[in-house]
C-alpha cells in the first residue's frame, strides 16, 4: 500500500494524465531551438561631463529665496549701469544705453507684483567687458590661429567710389554679432509711407503656405525672438509669426508688444498667424543690436492664484461653489497647443448666464492651464476657484457688471410673467392684412387653395387630403375651358377638357381665348357644319 | 417669378462694449456681394428706436407628413410652427401648394405659417410657390428646422447660412434659385450617439429628458420668433443666441 501512496495520482482509475501539467511547476528554462540574436550592447547613459553648477537652471525649483520689494533695483556686480529691476510686471534688466528695459518675455509676464526671486540677481547677458567677441570657448593658441577670410555679407560701409567695387574685392574676418550698439532709428523713418492693399497682398502671398516662420509658444515674445525676427527680415521684407498655445488668449497684447519692440508693423493677421513687415526703409546694418539672453532666468515668486477664501467669501461659501462647479458642464475643451482667441469672449458671455464657469483643460500641462487661468483672471475680471481635475473653475466675482447696458429682460428665459402674446392679438381683433386676405380669397376661388373645416386632423388624414387636393387642383390649373357647340347653337363653356398649358399663372389667357372663340363662331352660320348634320341624324334616330 | 429684395451686406463684427485696442487688418478675400444694393422696406420707427417692417413674413416649419413621422426629431420644425400658431392664435386651415397654411398677424405684421406636406426632400416646391404667390421677400422667409450641430434644445436665429447637409433646406434653397440669404431658426437635436446612422437618428422619437428640454426650448422660441418678426435682426437676437448657447452651462 505504501507503493500506491507514492504514485503521483492516488486515484488509480482516474482519466487525468499522470504527469502534472507543465505550468504547475516552474521548470528550468529550456534552451530555445534557435539561439537568440546578439544585439550590440546598449550604450549605458553616460553621466554628463561634470557641469558647472552655474549652468544648472532652476526655473521654479531652487533653494534660494530672497524676498524683494516692488521697485527694488539690484546691482549684481556693483556696476551702477547694469541693474536688475523688480517692477510691477516682473523682473527686467537695465543695460547702459539700451532703448528699453529687457525682460525674458515681453508678452507673458503677469501683471502681478513678484514677492521674491529664486536665484541671485544676475543679468543673463554677456559680460560687459571683453576685448574680443564671446565665442563660448577659450582663446585659441597662436599656432592655431589660421584666420579665415570671407567676403563681407552686406554693404554697410557707406558709398565710396562705386568704381572701386568693380576692380577690388574686400575680405574680412569672421566677426561675432556686434551687440550693444543701440542707435534705434525712429519708427516712422523705418516704416516709411503706409503700404497699399495691393502691396500688402503681394508681400504676404508667398508666405501664406510656407513654413518659414517664427514660432511663438508658451513663453510668448521672448527677448531672443527679436533678434530672430531681424534675421528673417534680412532675407524677406515680411516675417511670419505663428502663435500657438497660452499666449493666444490675448492676441492684441502680443501684436502690440511685437510692434513696439521689433519696430515693424503687422500687415495681416489671421487667427494665430501674424505677418510683420519690416518697413520700407529698413536697413539690416542699422538695426539696434540687442544682446542675446544667454539663459532663461528663473521666474520670480508670484502671489498664489487660488486662495482658500477669495475676495470676501468665507471658506464655506467657496467650498460650496467648488462642489457646485463639479457638476457644471464645461463651456469649452482646450486643445494642447491650440489657438484660444475667442476664449475671453466666450467666458464673458457665459458669465451672463451663470456665475460659475468651468473650462476643460485635460491634456494640457499644469503650468499651461495655470497660466491661462492667470490671464483670464486679468482679462475677464474673475476669481479663480480651483484647478483640480485639470479643469479651471471661475467665479464672476461680486462686482460683476453685465456687458449689456440695459436690463431688458432676456428673451431666452421662459416668460415668467406669463405675458401671453394672445392678449395682444386679441386687442387688435384680427387685423390681418387685407392684401393677404384678398390673395387668399383669390387662391381659394381659383381652386388653388382649399379651406379645411375639420379641426384636429391626424397627420395621415391631413396628408391624404393634401394629396387628393393636389391631384384635383393640378387638373384645374393645367387646363382652360373649352366651349361646346350644342344643337340650338347656344355655346356654353361648361365642361373642361384636359388640354396642356404652358403657363400656370396665366389667368388672363382664359378670357382672351373665350373672346377668340366667340369671334370665330359668329362667322359660320349655325347648323351648317357637317357635324351638325350628324347630330341631327342621331337625334332623329333617338326619336 | 420670385419677388426678391437684396438687403445690403453688413459685416457683423463681434463687438463687446468693453473695448481693448483693436488692430485693424485688411481682409483680402473677395466678398461675393449682390450686385444691387436696393432695399425697399415699408417700415416705421417705434419709440424705442426699433424699426418694424410691415412686409409679410413666411414662417415655414420643415418636417415629414404622416403619423409615422409625427414627433420625430426631423419634425421639430412642425412642432415649433404648431406652437406658434397656438400661441398667436393663427388658425392653419388652408391647403395651398402642397402645404398646410394659415394666415394671421403678429402685432401689425402679416404672417403666414406653413407646414409643407410633401416629404422632406421636396419641401422646396411647396415653399417656393407659396413665397411667390404671396410675394414674400427672400429676407422674410423664416425656415424652422432641426440642426444636428447644436446640442439638444439649443435654438439659434441666423440671418443667412448654408444647408448643413439638411435635405429639406437644400431643396428650399434649390427652389429659391439657389439663394441662401433667408433667415433660419435652427433647433438643436444633438449629434447621433456613437456610430449611429444619421437617418435612423433623425427619424427616431425623442427620449423623455430630451422631450422635456425640447418642450422648454419651444416655449423660449416662440418669444424669440415674435421678437424677430417685430424687430428684425437686432442685438436682441444676438443676445438670444448667446444665451441659448450657454443655457445648459448653469449651476
Amino acid at each position: 500500500m505504501a507503493i500506491l501512496a507514492s504514485l503521483p495520482n492516488p486515484n488509480l482509475f482516474s482519466s487525468l494524465p499522470t504527469t502534472p501539467p507543465p505550468s504547475s511547476r516552474p521548470s528550468l528554462p529550456q534552451k530555445p531551438p534557435i539561439p537568440p540574436p546578439k544585439y550590440p550592447p546598449l550604450k549605458s547613459p553616460k553621466p554628463h561631463p561634470s557641469t558647472n553648477p552655474a549652468f544648472n537652471s532652476h526655473h521654479r525649483t531652487s533653494k534660494y529665496y530672497k524676498p524683494v520689494k516692488p521697485g527694488q533695483k539690484l546691482h549684481p556686480d556693483d556696476n551702477d549701469d547694469r541693474a536688475v529691476v523688480v517692477g510691477n510686471s516682473g523682473i527686467s534688466y537695465q543695460l547702459p544705453g539700451a532703448p528699453f528695459e529687457f525682460m525674458y518675455s515681453y508678452s507673458e509676464t503677469p501683471r502681478a507684483q513678484p514677492l521674491a526671486i529664486r536665484e541671485p540677481a544676475f543679468l543673463p547677458f554677456a559680460p560687459p567687458t571683453m576685448p574680443r567677441p564671446w565665442t563660448g570657448k577659450a582663446p585659441v593658441k597662436k599656432s592655431k590661429r589660421n584666420i579665415k577670410l570671407f567676403e563681407p555679407l552686406g554693404g554697410g560701409e557707406g558709398d565710396e567710389i562705386p568704381n572701386e567695387n568693380l576692380w577690388s574685392k574686400r575680405y574680412e574676418m569672421l566677426r561675432g554679432y556686434e551687440m550693444g550698439k543701440f542707435n534705434v532709428r525712429p519708427r516712422k523713418e523705418v516704416l516709411g509711407a503706409p503700404l497699399t492693399r495691393a502691396e500688402m497682398r503681394e508681400m504676404v502671398k508667398p508666405l501664406l503656405s510656407s513654413n518659414k516662420q517664427v514660432n511663438l509658444g508658451r513663453d510668448g515674445l521672448t527677448h531672443n525672438m527679436l533678434e530672430l525676427i531681424h534675421t528673417h527680415w534680412r532675407r524677406q521684407p515680411v516675417c511670419k509669426v505663428r502663435c500657438l498655445g497660452v499666449p493666444t488668449v490675448d492676441m492684441n497684447n502680443i501684436c502690440r508688444c511685437l510692434e513696439e519692440k521689433s519696430g515693424g508693423k503687422i500687415i495681416y493677421r489671421m487667427g494665430g498667424v501674424l505677418y510683420l513687415f519690416r518697413g520700407r526703409n529698413y536697413d539690416h546694418q542699422k538695426r539696434p543690436r540687442l544682446p542675446i539672453m544667454l539663459w532663461k532666468p528663473a521666474t520670480p515668486v508670484y502671489p498664489k492664484l487660488i486662495q482658500d477664501a477669495p475676495e470676501g467669501l468665507t471658506k464655506e461659501e467657496a467650498d460650496e461653489f467648488r462642489t457646485k462647479g463639479k457638476r457644471l458642464l464645461p463651456i469649452r475643451k482646450l486643445a494642447k497647443n491650440g489657438v484660444y482667441i475667442t476664449l475671453v469672449r466666450d467666458v464673458r458671455t457665459a458669465f451672463e448666464g451663470s456665475e460659475l464657469v468651468r473650462i476643460d483643460c485635460r491634456g494640457l500641462q499644469p503650468s499651461d492651464y495655470k497660466k491661462i487661468g492667470a490671464k483670464l483672471k486679468e482679462l475677464v475680471p474673475c476669481v479663480l476657484l480651483s484647478f483640480d481635475d485639470e479643469q479651471i473653475l471661475m467665479w464672476r466675482g461680486r462686482e460683476w457688471k453685465s456687458m449689456y447696458r440695459d436690463e431688458v429682460p432676456r428673451i431666452y428665459l421662459p416668460s415668467a410673467n406669463g405675458l401671453s402674446p394672445t392678449d395682444l392679438s386679441d386687442t387688435e381683433s384680427r387685423q390681418i392684412s387685407p392684401k393677404m386676405m384678398a390673395l387668399r380669397q383669390r387662391a381659394i376661388e381659383s381652386g388653388r387653395a382649399l379651406v379645411l373645416h375639420e379641426v384636429n386632423l391626424s397627420p395621415d388624414e391631413l396628408l391624404s387630403k393634401v394629396e387628393e387636393f393636389e391631384s384635383a387642383s393640378q387638373a384645374i390649373t393645367h387646363s382652360y375651358p373649352a366651349t361646346i357647340y350644342s344643337d340650338d347653337g347656344s355655346s356654353s363653356p361648361d365642361s373642361r377638357a384636359l388640354v396642356g398649358e404652358d403657363d400656370d399663372d396665366d389667368d388672363d389667357g382664359f378670357s382672351e381665348d373665350d373672346e377668340g372663340f366667340d369671334a370665330v363662331e359668329s362667322q359660320v352660320p349655325l347648323g351648317s357644319l357637317p357635324i351638325d348634320l350628324l347630330a341631327m341624324q342621331f337625334s332623329d334616330d333617338e326619336n | 417669378m420670385l419677388y426678391t429684395v437684396f438687403f445690403p451686406n453688413t459685416c457683423t463684427s463681434n463687438s463687446c462694449s468693453i473695448s481693448y485696442p483693436r488692430i485693424k487688418v485688411p481682409i483680402f478675400h473677395q466678398k461675393h456681394s449682390a450686385p444691387t444694393r436696393l432695399q425697399v422696406s415699408a417700415s416705421t420707427a417705434q419709440p424705442n428706436g426699433v424699426k418694424t417692417e410691415y412686409t409679410p413674413w413666411l414662417i415655414v416649419g420643415l418636417g415629414n407628413p404622416g403619423n409615422k413621422y409625427h414627433g420625430t426629431r426631423h419634425n421639430v420644425g412642425f412642432e415649433m410652427v404648431d406652437r406658434i400658431s397656438q400661441v398667436e392664435g393663427i388658425v392653419m386651415n388652408t391647403i395651398q401648394s402642397k402645404a398646410l397654411v394659415g394666415i394671421g398677424s403678429i402685432g401689425q405684421v402679416p404672417v403666414l405659417l406653413a407646414k409643407p406636406q410633401t416629404y422632406m426632400n421636396f419641401s422646396g416646391e411647396a415653399v417656393g410657390s407659396l413665397a411667390a404667390y404671396y410675394q414674400v421677400p427672400l429676407r422674410h422667409i423664416l425656415l424652422v428646422y432641426d440642426e444636428m450641430s447644436l446640442p439638444n434644445g439649443v435654438l439659434r436665429l441666423q440671418p443667412k447660412g448654408g444647408h448643413g447637409h439638411h435635405n429639406g433646406v437644400k431643396s428650399v434653397m434649390e427652389h429659391l434659385d439657389g439663394r441662401r440669404e433667408f433667415p433660419r431658426f435652427c433647433i438643436g437635436i444633438g449629434n447621433p450617439p456613437g456610430t449611429m446612422d444619421m437617418k435612423a437618428f433623425l427619424l427616431q422619437k425623442f427620449s423623455p429628458t430630451e422631450r422635456r428640454q425640447v418642450d422648454a426650448a419651444l416655449e423660449q422660441g416662440i418669444e424669440a420668433a415674435r421678437r424677430l418678426v417685430l424687430e428684425g435682426f437686432s442685438g436682441q437676437v444676438k443676445r438670444f443666441n448667446l444665451g441659448q448657447k450657454y443655457k445648459y452651462h448653469q449651476v
